[in-house]
């Protein structure tokens, strides 16, 4: 580049600032080196670069900055306060992959649980009941209830309000099992000969 | 079986502290910076306070983008960026408000002398006043490139343009300000 052909003033501007690619860098460098003129105008442009960095990084004038510093941060957090009331809760976004797996399984678990307790479920119904001669062992809401012909009731109770799982077997047997509040399990069994 | 219902809360209290002490030291660490890059955008007192609280307000407001405290240091300047350029664009222009009429706000400055006092604010003056000889983006690019010392490729990230257009932004604005204070006097 000669001496007369003087670069764009805007570009000697990006270099003050070290803005330009590298080739560009280096050939304006290399002329302005070479070129009076092109050197005061870049060592302008970089004390106005410089200036301006020094200046403009102050706070104005006159300005009373911790009293504004302490408005700024108290509104800010009641800015902060406000939001959060409003928000709706994100709790879901809060729990990571190992909690929802957790609840996964916890799900899983009553779900299983809620199913094989239905299969147990008894009914007030008598489901079960045996008989020999003149006496009836049958299911009741209460427990086994033992009835004769003659028209005696003989009822074996279970823990009341409390799920009977009854069982009968070949040999003329009925039993009713139930599990109490306090984990007490009782068992009755019946056998008519 | 029997049911046992828990309350508990999501958060811990400890946690709860925690982010609040990671959120008020941020502010303390950021505060002063943001308020003067948007004071230099939008050129007021007041407005440049509305909209600082306005950024901070957004950015803590996404507790995810505070774990990297470098990275959230540039976001909220990215923030505050935009945040002051769309506050001119809904104004349609730019006030230079007088420090003199919010003398609620203003206070002596007892280090320095009458007269430097007099010097320093008339040098602020004249920066005010060169400062509105640019465009918005002119203003904010130059701030971005040679206050907060950003390279060319995040102005442009900042202001959504390309890297040429930032150049075109930080080369005018450089040579009107050189020219202001040619004309008129220094920074």
């Amino acid at each position: 580049m000669r001496n007369e052909q003087h670069p764009d003033v805007r570009e000697l501007a990006l270099l003050a600032g070290g803005d330009l690619p590298w080739w560009r860098k280096w050939q304006l460098t290399r002329h302005a080196k070479g070129c009076a003129d092109c050197q005061a105008e870049l060592g302008a442009l970089k004390d106005v670069r410089r200036e301006f960095a020094r200046a403009a990084s102050e706070l104005p004038a006159g300005l009373d900055w911790q009293r504004l510093e302490f408005e700024m941060r108290a509104n800010i957090r009641v800015g902060l306060a406000a939001g959060e009331a409003i928000r709706p809760r994100e709790i879901a976004g809060r729990w990571d992959w190992r909690a929802g797996f957790a609840v996964a399984a916890l799900a899983t678990v009553v779900v299983t649980g809620w199913f094989l307790g239905r299969q147990n479920r008894v009914s007030t119904a008598p489901v079960a009941s045996v008989q020999a001669g003149y006496a009836m062992a049958q299911s009741g809401s209460e427990g086994i209830e033992w009835k004769q012909r003659s028209g005696a009731v003989l009822t074996l109770m279970a823990p009341a309000a409390r799920p009977v799982s009854y069982t009968v077997n070949t040999e003329g047997g009925l039993s009713a099992r139930a599990v109490d509040e306090a984990g007490q399990i009782t068992i009755s069994h019946v056998q008519i000969d | 079986m029997r049911t046992s219902v828990v309350t508990m809360s999501a958060v811990e209290p400890s946690t709860v502290n925690a982010e609040r002490e990671a959120q008020d030291r941020f502010v303390q660490e950021n505060l002063r910076r943001i308020f003067v890059l948007i004071y230099r955008i939008v050129g007021n007192v007041e407005d440049a306070q509305d909209l600082a609280q306005e950024a901070f307000i957004k950015a803590l407001s996404r507790q995810e983008q505070l774990k990297d405290l470098e990275k959230a240091a540039h976001w909220l300047s990215r923030i505050a960026t935009n945040t002051a350029l769309d506050h001119l664009r809904r104004k349609g222009r730019v006030g230079f408000t007088d420090l003199e009429q919010i003398p609620e706000r203003l206070s002596a400055a007892t280090d320095l002398s009458p007269e430097q006092r007099v010097l320093r604010g008339e040098k602020r003056a004249q920066l005010d006043q060169a400062l509105g000889v640019l465009t918005p983006r002119e203003r904010t690019a130059l701030m971005l490139r040679d206050v907060e010392d950003l390279p060319a490729e995040e102005v442009a990230e900042h202001l959504q343009c390309s890297k040429a257009t930032v150049r075109s932004h930080i080369a005018n604005a450089r040579v009107k300000f050189k020219r202001y204070f040619e004309k008129g006097g220094r920074p």
